[in-house]
This record gives structure tokens, C-alpha cells and sequence, in this order.
């Protein structure tokens, strides 16, 4: 591995809080989508309050007017084909579109590092049968059960969050599993088996702490990952149901008036396009400020690119 | 694998005749008097006797299959076909002589044995055929050959349009016990080959009794998106392509408008409250901005209705006019029910049926947000075609649900009674309603022929429209389709579900 | 040469498939009467009490299931509601067609994504390196259907360069394939790239490189031949990301694959179908997986090693 000059380890780390910040404050994109997400959550969050009239409000003799600035800011992406305001219906479909993603992460991170710790730390046959559980769910053609499952139950919200979170659940799973075996003969974790602490009590004391920083790593690359899965289930009309919309059902019901309205699909599309991107950005940065070592894919901070060191 | 997938799509391009690498195709296929048609859907079943079910239809009928008479398309007036001749013998019973010289496309004689058993097998229940459903209800047939042309067809019950019904039943040679995929008739053309969920090839029938079409060969091929058919006629991979939504027309270039025998309308749960009452169910009607929708939505493909059905059914009633858009008094009406304590918001599931027609999912919205503009509370539930079907078209009665359901009927029989029984009636499959008065006026109208029939039917479609607002008729569907520069096609009434191959030519 | 880590992954690959079908049966049967799945929805009481008859339905539940798995060993699913013909046939027609979509696709992700990598890694930092990560940055953020869908929007309607949709000649083939390149594309030029990193700092590419040995001959025949291993591994799981994720491009599309044939088939109800269409792409997927532990075996000389140590 390369040396790297984000050293998080120790030397240059005064307090941990003003090591991200100015971590954060020497990689512009990331501080750029940082605050983006940002921006965005409080707009999902708050908006609804305002907006909740307009995102159904009809306009029947403006259809599908063009994006542009004759309509006032509600009209600044178009309208669609009742005269609705395009920008006021993304705004209130990232509510959905986020609500999803979140639940569906939070549940399988937790579940699965739960179990994961868990089994790591007790092995034998639970592990055993734990990992197999998770090979079969990671060879799943996870799109293809997710369509089977709600062909089966009929598409609800909860339904799909559930689906998302179990296809989701062996990647916590197995890093949970490993992280724990890794510490499970440790000095100090053998000491506190000395000491006579239970297993559950040593898996909560010792195991969760353990595992809980590289799960969170995880949880910023899985987040744009459902989101991606979501839209597309959504798009295949399997997913979130009309009246409720997300940005997959929104760029669904444009997709017919691809010759005529294309500002329908490609909002809604850009949105999730650009909020994955910058979940991505802040996923990679995340990941090369805490672990140097899993620093992989997908951003290269600035200084690392002059660094003679990786240089042939 | 790789070259496999490409020498299969050779194969289809070459079926195809697709010459455009690039999309810019120099005139469809090579063969001049050769023609593609891209359809919506795939048939379900090319048995002549399932010819009920549109998908079908537009294959099967006239094409390649007959019926004993054809229904004009402007007037519905039944055409000799088969059949050169009818006379009646009793209320239930019909002679049909048929045409001297006709033969079935693999050369075996049209006799009235062939076509008895043709309509025999129709009404065997294991065959589960959609004329048997579609056309005749409950009502049965038994049809038996007189003497060489001549075949007697016997209703179980006393039928006034008992000849308009039997011009829905295709004639082909048929095993009386089993179904079949590869159908013999008498028509113009003959099924070449069917490669399933790809493409249906008719030919030229050598044999075929009246005028010879012009076109030698016909291909269907299947696009469910508007867009794509409308593309293939554009880029010259296709000649006719149906069911085009406003959005693809496009430049208009090559596209007709015409109307269609369809209107989409709302069933009424009318025993749940607070749809049981009536000053909700008018404030409803009065809620809804047809003229809006037509032009906003579809663009203009349709009209306002009045009633289910269109101009040319006998009983459609011109003196009943469209509902006005007044959400004020639609608003008063509402809060007039309230104050009379009719529970307005309580919770109305809209029904709708994805992908029904062209823009569907959109007007469906437009709607439940005019309805909840005027103060009622009311939630979309989005169904496929099935459940749609099954779960709540077919479950009228189901007293667990405050309903409306959007619902789309085709009527081009000329009749009002195939509209009328199965959707008003208190026995109606379809038919929220149980109203004796309703069920009275019904009998008679059914009972009657000529002026009087007429009188009647509009009676009654006055009575359920006006009187007891059991429905909320929003418009007359339009149709478009576009073809290509070589193919000459005038659309009429009937050409969403009948696509005559023989009206066609290409120059 | 190790078979025993092999052998091991291959168990596990075929427990993950029996796994798949156990959970398959348990679902449909989750339903309550699973006549109701198979049957067209307006099956009359009789047909449904006759389909559960001749379908052993009214047997104890392992019977059953011991009957679903000696149906799927004759590759028997039941008859396609649809046009009558057994639900194996109907998807055997689509294999070829998406077999065929991922082929060419993957065949033009590894071309394209290798000799990028290579050019990338060769000079970390530099303009081409930094849009190599952005590339991959962005195809792993773009949802599939929303590039398929500006794909058309620009190319098809805008430019009317290429067809919208459908098949026929190569043309029809141009945008779904491109569509589908993009994230695999995206994915192996960051893994050739970060394994050629790792080779060119390794101590024998350091050697080579004291020696005299020429860079392009460190990267293309030393460190290239070390980095097939991930790469490979990666094009694999790729490879079985699109037989999974096709569903979307090839409805977009109206490509007559499997993930058209499954969807088609779930808004007709035709669950003989969905069924067998699960199963020939888990089987496809498990297929793959083996193959790929094969190659990565085979290609790894570190990983021979381990397993050897492991033992």
C-alpha cells in the first residue's frame, strides 16, 4: 500500500472532531456533497410542510410546459402532463425516495451486524449456518427475488423496505463476522472472559464497539447502492405505488413522454444521479479518513495525486 | 454466445426486412406488396372461437376467419358474409343459408355441418371460449345443419338480437372437442407462422371467395410502448402501427385520428356511503373537468361523454348533456350531505388499472385530485389487468369496499343491451346497482325491436345517467395510428378492435 | 494446482442454490393456496380444486416439495398460462437473447476497461487517471434505466441515429449494450487500475525495474499477467450483475430476454414462468460463480498458495 498524507492514526490528531473537519475542509467535493446531502435531508424533511399543495395542484391548460423561467420558480423544471410543478414533485418524492433507502440501510446494518458479531464471536455451527444463509442470499439474482416477493405479496412500502434491507443484510453480515473473530482472542477480550463476563455481555461490551466504525464506513456505500435498487424496482412498477411517488415512479411516469416532455424522466433521474454521486463522494472520503487501508475505488483526494510515492 | 445472439437477431431482422442499420430506413420492407403491423399486444389465442378478446380479434377476424355476417362499421347494420341469407322461425330460433362455393383455406367445402359444429363447440364449457362470455352471457346455442347450406340455429331463451350476436361468432374448421393455435377459416388470408412473443405471419389465401386483397403477406409484430410502434413506422420497420398515445404523434405525419366505440367512465359503489347518496354522487360528476382532461391529457384524443355509450348504439340518448365543471356547487353538494350526516370522509379507493389507455395513469390522478378538491377523501389503488379483473370489476357487490372503479367499455355492437345488462342490471356481472324499477325497464327494452327497442334503451340510459347518477361517463376515447408513405388505411369506428387486411393497399 | 479450496466453494455455490429453491417453493406456498398463483386470476372454484388435485397440493408439505424438486430435476415448472407451452421452452427462448446482451457487453467493458487501467496505472495522478476515477465515480451512481432513457432521448428521438427500442440488425444492439457497459466499464477499470498499482509497487516489478527491464514491458507482460486475477473475478461478478439487472434494460428496450420474460410474465400472472425464470438464472449465476473461482484459482498463485497453508 501506498503511504498516504491523510494519517489518521494517532500523530497528527489532535481531537478527532477537528481532525474530520479539517479532513473535510481539504477535499472540496467532498465538502461540496457534504453539504449538499445536507441541504438536501432538511429540504426532504421540511418542504412537505410547504410544498404538500403544489406537488398536486393542476394546471390542465398548462401540460407539460417546458422547463424554463416563465412559470415562476415552481415552473423552473417544467410541468407535467396535469400542469403539476415537476420541481415541487422531486423535491416531495426525495422524502420517499430518502425515507426508503434509510430505513431499508438502518435495518439491515443493524440486524446484520448484530448477527454477524454474534456469531463471530460464539463460531461453530451458528457461524456456519449464518454464513451459508448469507451465501445464499449474496447469490440471489436479488433483483429478480425482490420481483418474485412482491409479485407474491403485491408492492407496499414496507414490504419493499424489508426486501431491500434482507438482500442487503449478508454484506454487515460478514464484516461484522470477521471484525469480531479478528478481536475475539485479544488480550483484553480474553480478560474479560477471565473475569466471567457472559457472552452476550462480552459480544456488547467488546464486539459492537469493535465493528460499529467499519459498519457505519459501509453504510454510506450501501445507501446510494439502495437507492439505486429502489428506482429501479420502482421504474419496473414494482416498487413505491402511485399516489406515492419517488424519483423512480416520477422518472416511470415520464418515460412515455420521452419524445414530447423529456424534462418528465430526466429531473427526477438527475436527482438520483446526483444525490448517489455525492453519497459516493462522502462514502469514499469517509473511508480514507478512517481506514487508509480500505481506501479503495472511487475518489483520490487531491494531495494523494501529486504524491511521488505511488509515481513509477 | 455473442454470435449466437447475433445470427438470431439476423434472423429477425431479416424476417422484418429491416434494410435501416442506422435507423434510417429507405421504405420498410423490400417486398412490395409486402406489410408489417405493430400491435400493442400479442394474441392470446388465434381459436376462432376466442376471437372475443381484442388482441385477438384484430388477427383473426376478417382476416382469417368469417363470421356468417359482418357488422357495418358506421351503422352497425349487419353485411351478408358467410351467410347470404337469414329468416327467423320463432323468437329463439334462425335460418342462415350459406353461401354457395365457399371453402375453408385448405380446400374442404363450407357446409352447415362444418359450421354447426363451428358453433357448437363455442358454447362447451371446457373451451372456456370469449365469445361464449363476452357475447352470450349465460345464454346458450345449438346450431344444426338443415340440409347441405342451410344450418338452424336455436337460442335457449327468446333473443331480439339474437342474429347481431351470432355475427360475433367466427367461423372456422374446428375440432368440436379441442382448441387449436393453427386456425383454418375461410378469409382472405391464412396463418403462415406463429413464432410466440415474436411475430404472426399471414398469407395470401389463394383460395378465398370474394375480391383478392392487394396485399400478398402481412407480419405482426408486438410493441407494448406507443412509442416504439409509432418509431418502427417512422424509421420504415413497420407500415401500420395502432394505439398511438397523443404524445407520439409527432409531426402528424402519416397519423389518422379517429374515433373509437369506447368510453371511459367511473362505476359507482352506490350501496357504501357516502356514495349511497345521490347529491354525492352528482357532486362527483359535477367535480370532474372533462373538457380539461381531454384537451390537457389526451390531448385532444377524445370528447367529453355524457353516457357510456357512443352516437351510433341504438339508446344512446343526445338529450342528455355532459356534465358541467362546477366545483363550487360540487363543493356545496358535499357539504350538504355532510350537514344531512352522510360521512363524506370516509375513505374512496379509485380503482384504476395500469396502463388501461393511452395517458390512463394520468388522468386517473387528474381525477382524484378534482375529487379531493371538492372535499371528499379519496385514495388511487393502482391494480394490474388481473387483479383488476378479478378483485374488483367481477366483485361488484363486495360490501367491504367504497369504491369507484375506472372502467373503459366498447360497445360497437350497435345494441345498447350488451352495455346495458351486464353493468345495470341487478344480476349484471359487472353491476354495482340492485334496482327493480332499473331491472323492469331493462326487460322491456330487451324484449323490444326496432324504433321502440331504441326508445327504450334511451330510457333507461336517461334513468341511470340522470336520474339515479349511477356512474360518471368522462369521455369518448380517440384512437390514432400511423402508416407508413406506401400503405393506404382510412380507419373507422371499428378499427381498434377489427383491422381488415383486405381495406388496405399498398402504392 | 489446489482443488480442495475449489471444492469447498463449489459446495457452497450449490448450498446457495439449493437454498434459492428451498426459499423459491416456501413463498409460493407462503400464499396460502398456490393454485391461486399458477391459474389464471378468473379461475372458476372447480378448476382451482382440480389444479390442487392433480398438483398434489393437498398432500402433507414435504410431499410437495419432494415433488417441486423432482419437477426440477426434469426441468418440468408446469405450462406458461400464456400460450400453453411448458414454462422451460418459453425461457430457453429468451436465454440466448440476454446470454447474448451480457456477452457483448462484458467482451467491451474488459477490452476497453483493461488497457484504460493500464494507462492509468502507469501514471497515477496525471489528467487521465483522475477522469478514469471520476468515470467510475459517476457509473456506479447513474441508475441504469435513467441513462437508458437520455440514451434514447439524444441518440434515438433526438438524433435519429439509432432504433428505440426493439431487434432486428446490430443497430438494435448498439444503445442496449452501451447502456450496459457503462457500470461494469466503470467498475474494471478501477480494478485493473488499483491491481497494476499494487503489481508496480511490488518488490519483483521493483526488481525488474533495477534490471533495466523497459516500463512497457513491466506493465504489460509483468504486472498485467498478476492483475488478471481481480480483474477476471470482477468482469465475473459483473458478468452476473447483468444477468440479475438485465430486467431493466431489456424492458426498457423491449428486448426479448429473460428479464422482459419475467416481468411480461408477472403482469400476466404467469408464475409457471416466473418460476422457471428464477431458477435458469440462479443456475446461470451459480454457474458463473464456479467459474469464476476456477479462474481466480488458476490465475492467483498467491491464493494456491494460502490454500495450501490453510490445509
Amino acid at each position: 500500500m501506498t503511504t498516504n498524507p491523510v494519517e489518521p492514526a494517532g500523530t497528527a490528531r489532535p481531537s478527532r472532531r477537528g481532525f474530520l473537519w479539517s479532513a473535510l475542509r481539504g477535499d472540496v467535493a467532498a465538502m461540496i456533497s457534504v453539504v449538499a446531502l445536507t441541504i438536501l435531508v432538511l429540504v426532504a424533511m421540511i418542504a412537505p410542510f410547504f410544498i404538500s399543495d403544489l406537488v398536486t395542484r393542476q394546471d390542465l391548460s398548462n401540460p407539460t410546459a417546458a422547463p424554463g423561467f416563465g412559470d415562476g420558480l415552481w415552473g423552473l423544471l417544467g410541468t407535467d402532463s396535469l400542469g403539476r410543478s415537476v420541481l415541487a414533485r422531486v423535491i416531495m418524492a426525495a422524502r420517499t425516495t430518502l425515507l426508503i433507502a434509510l430505513c431499508a440501510v438502518a435495518i439491515s446494518a443493524v440486524a446484520g451486524s448484530v448477527i454477524g458479531a454474534t456469531v463471530g464471536y460464539l463460531g461453530g455451527w451458528p457461524e456456519a449456518v449464518a454464513m451459508r444463509v448469507a451465501d445464499v442470499i449474496m447469490s440471489f439474482p436479488s433483483l429478480l427475488l425482490a420481483l418474485i416477493v412482491l409479485y407474491v405479496f403485491g408492492p407496499q412500502a414496507t414490504l419493499i423496505v424489508v426486501v431491500l434491507a434482507i438482500t442487503r443484510l449478508p454484506v454487515y453480515l460478514r464484516t461484522a463476522r470477521a471484525r469480531t473473530r479478528a478481536i475475539r482472542d485479544l488480550p483484553y477480550v480474553e480478560a474479560a472472559r477471565g473475569l466471567g463476563l457472559g457472552r452476550a455481555r462480552i459480544v456488547v461490551r467488546h464486539g459492537i464497539p469493535a465493528v460499529v466504525p467499519i459498519v457505519l464506513a459501509l453504510v454510506t456505500v450501501e445507501l446510494g447502492l439502495v437507492m439505486l435498487i429502489e428506482s429501479s424496482l420502482t421504474f419496473l412498477g414494482i416498487g413505491v405505488q402511485p399516489p406515492q411517488i419517488s424519483w423512480g415512479a416520477l422518472a416511470a411516469e415520464g418515460r412515455g413522454y420521452l419524445a414530447t416532455a423529456w424534462w418528465l424522466s430526466f429531473f427526477p433521474g438527475l436527482a438520483i444521479c446526483l444525490t448517489v454521486i455525492a453519497i459516493n463522494i462522502v462514502s469514499g472520503w469517509s473511508r480514507s479518513v478512517t481506514d487508509p487501508k480500505q481506501r479503495w475505488r472511487f475518489i483520490r483526494d487531491r494531495a494523494e495525486q501529486t504524491d511521488p510515492g505511488t509515481r513509477p | 454466445m455473442l454470435a449466437l445472439g447475433l445470427g438470431l437477431s439476423l434472423v429477425t431482422a431479416s424476417a422484418c426486412g429491416g434494410s435501416s442499420s442506422a435507423g434510417e430506413g429507405d421504405g420498410g420492407s423490400d417486398d412490395a406488396s409486402s406489410v408489417v403491423i405493430a400491435l400493442p399486444e400479442e394474441p392470446v389465442s388465434l381459436d376462432p372461437c376466442d376471437a372475443s378478446y381484442t388482441e385477438n380479434n384484430r388477427v383473426l377476424t376478417d382476416n382469417v376467419t368469417e363470421a356468417l355476417m359482418r357488422r357495418d362499421a358506421e351503422t352497425g347494420e349487419l353485411i351478408p358474409a358467410l351467410a347470404t341469407e337469414w329468416t327467423q322461425v320463432d323468437a329463439r330460433t334462425y335460418d342462415f343459408t350459406l353461401r354457395d362455393g365457399v371453402e375453408f383455406s385448405d380446400g374442404t367445402p363450407l357446409d352447415a355441418e362444418a359450421v354447426a359444429v363451428a358453433v357448437n363447440r363455442s358454447f362447451k364449457p371446457e373451451h372456456e371460449c370469449g365469445v361464449k362470455g363476452f357475447i352470450f352471457n349465460d345464454e346458450d346455442l345449438q346450431a344444426t345443419a338443415v340440409d347441405d347450406l342451410t344450418v338452424r340455429i336455436q337460442a335457449t331463451q327468446d333473443d331480439p338480437i339474437l342474429p347481431l350476436r351470432i355475427s360475433f361468432i367466427e367461423i372456422g374448421l374446428t375440432d368440436e372437442n379441442a382448441k387449436t393455435d393453427s386456425p383454418i377459416g375461410t378469409g382472405p388470408y391464412v396463418l403462415d407462422d406463429w413464432q410466440r412473443r415474436t411475430s404472426i405471419t399471414l398469407e395470401r389465401n389463394p383460395n378465398y371467395w370474394g375480391d383478392e386483397p392487394s396485399i400478398e403477406r402481412v407480419q405482426y409484430v408486438f410493441r407494448a410502448e406507443s412509442s416504439v410502434r409509432a418509431n418502427l413506422v417512422r424509421t420504415g420497420d413497420a407500415d401500420l402501427a395502432i394505439s398511438l398515445a397523443p404524445q407520439d404523434t409527432g409531426d402528424g405525419t402519416g397519423v389518422q385520428t379517429f374515433e373509437l366505440a369506447e368510453t371511459l367512465f367511473l362505476r359507482i359503489d352506490t350501496f357504501a356511503e357516502p356514495l349511497n347518496d345521490l347529491d354525492v354522487r352528482k357532486a362527483i360528476n359535477l367535480a370532474i373537468d372533462r373538457e380539461g382532461l381531454v384537451q390537457g391529457v389526451m390531448q385532444d384524443q377524445g370528447t367529453p361523454a355524457s353516457q357510456i355509450i357512443v352516437q351510433n348504439i341504438g339508446g344512446y340518448d343526445p338529450d342528455i348533456e355532459v356534465w358541467p365543471y362546477d366545483p363550487e356547487q360540487a363543493e356545496s353538494l358535499v357539504q350538504g350531505a355532510a350537514d344531512r350526516g352522510v360521512d363524506v370522509s370516509k375513505e374512496i379507493t379509485l380503482y384504476t388499472r395500469a396502463g388501461f389507455y393511452a395517458n390512463s395513469d394520468q388522468v386517473m390522478e387528474g381525477v382524484a385530485e378534482m375529487l379531493r378538491q371538492i372535499g371528499l377523501n379519496v385514495t388511487i389503488q393502482q391494480l394490474d389487468a388481473a387483479a383488476w379483473l378479478d378483485d374488483v370489476l367481477r366483485q361488484p357487490k363486495n360490501p367491504d369496499r367504497v369504491g369507484l372503479t375506472e372502467n373503459v367499455h366498447g360497445n360497437n355492437t350497435g345494441d345498447a343491451v350488451f352495455t346495458v345488462v351486464t353493468k345495470y342490471s341487478s344480476t349484471g356481472d359487472e353491476s354495482t346497482l340492485d334496482d327493480a324499477e332499473l331491472d323492469s325497464m331493462i326487460n322491456a327494452a330487451a324484449a323490444a325491436t326496432g324504433d321502440e327497442r331504441a326508445e327504450l334503451f334511451r330510457e333507461v340510459m336517461s334513468y341511470i345517467t340522470t336520474d339515479i347518477v349511477a356512474m360518471v361517463p368522462i369521455a369518448h376515447l380517440g384512437g390514432s395510428l400511423i402508416t407508413s408513405d406506401r400503405l393506404d388505411y382510412t380507419p373507422n369506428l371499428q378499427s381498434a378492435d377489427i383491422l381488415r387486411i383486405a381495406d388496405m393497399s399498398v402504392g | 494446482m489446489s482443488f480442495g479450496g475449489i471444492g469447498r466453494r463449489v459446495l457452497h455455490s450449490l448450498i446457495a442454490f439449493v437454498g434459492l429453491i428451498v426459499a423459491v417453493f416456501f413463498l409460493s406456498r407462503l400464499t396460502g393456496n398456490p393454485a391461486g398463483l399458477y391459474l389464471p386470476i378468473n379461475a372458476s372454484q372447480e378448476l382451482r380444486d382440480q389444479f390442487a388435485d392433480q398438483h398434489g397440493l393437498n398432500d402433507p408439505l414435504w410431499q410437495q416439495f419432494g415433488d417441486f424438486v423432482g419437477g426440477l430435476v426434469r426441468l418440468d415448472f408446469g405450462t406458461s398460462l400464456l400460450d400453453g407451452r411448458p414454462a422451460m421452452t418459453v425461457v430457453w427462448e429468451a436465454v440466448p437473447w440476454t446470454l447474448g446482451l451480457a456477452a457483448a457487453t462484458m467482451l467491451i467493458a474488459v477490452a476497453a476497461a483493461v488497457p484504460l487501467g493500464a494507462a492509468a496505472a502507469r501514471r497515477p495522478g496525471s489528467r487521465l487517471d483522475r477522469v478514469v476515477s471520476n468515470l467510475t465515480l459517476v457509473t456506479a451512481s447513474v441508475p441504469d434505466f435513467w441513462l437508458a432513457l437520455v440514451a434514447i432521448m439524444v441518440f434515438a428521438v433526438n438524433l435519429g441515429w439509432l432504433p428505440v427500442a426493439g431487434t432486428g440488425g446490430l443497430a438494435y444492439w448498439v444503445l442496449p449494450v452501451l447502456v450496459l457497459v457503462a457500470r461494469p466499464l466503470g467498475v474494471l477499470v478501477q480494478v485493473s487500475r488499483e491491481a497494476l498499482v499494487n503489481e508496480l509497487s511490488s518488490t519483483y516489478v521493483r526488481a525488474a525495474r533495477t534490471k533495466g527491464t523497459s516500463e512497457a514491458r513491466i506493465v504489460n507482460v509483468h504486472a498485467m499477467r498478476n492483475a488478471v486475477a481481480p480483474v477476471v473475478t470482477v468482469a465475473g461478478d459483473q458478468a452476473a450483475a447483468i444477468l440479475n439487472g438485465a430486467v431493466v434494460i431489456e424492458t426498457i428496450f423491449g428486448w426479448p430476454g429473460i428479464g422482459r420474460l419475467m416481468i411480461d410474465s408477472i403482469l400476466r400472472r404467469d408464475f409457471s414462468v416466473i418460476l422457471a425464470g428464477v431458477v435458469t438464472t440462479a443456475a446461470f449465476i451459480f454457474v458463473m460463480n464456479i467459474l469464476i473461482e476456477f479462474v481466480y484459482t488458476w490465475a492467483n498463485p498467491r491464493l494456491r498458495h494460502e490454500d495450501k497453508a490453510a490445509r
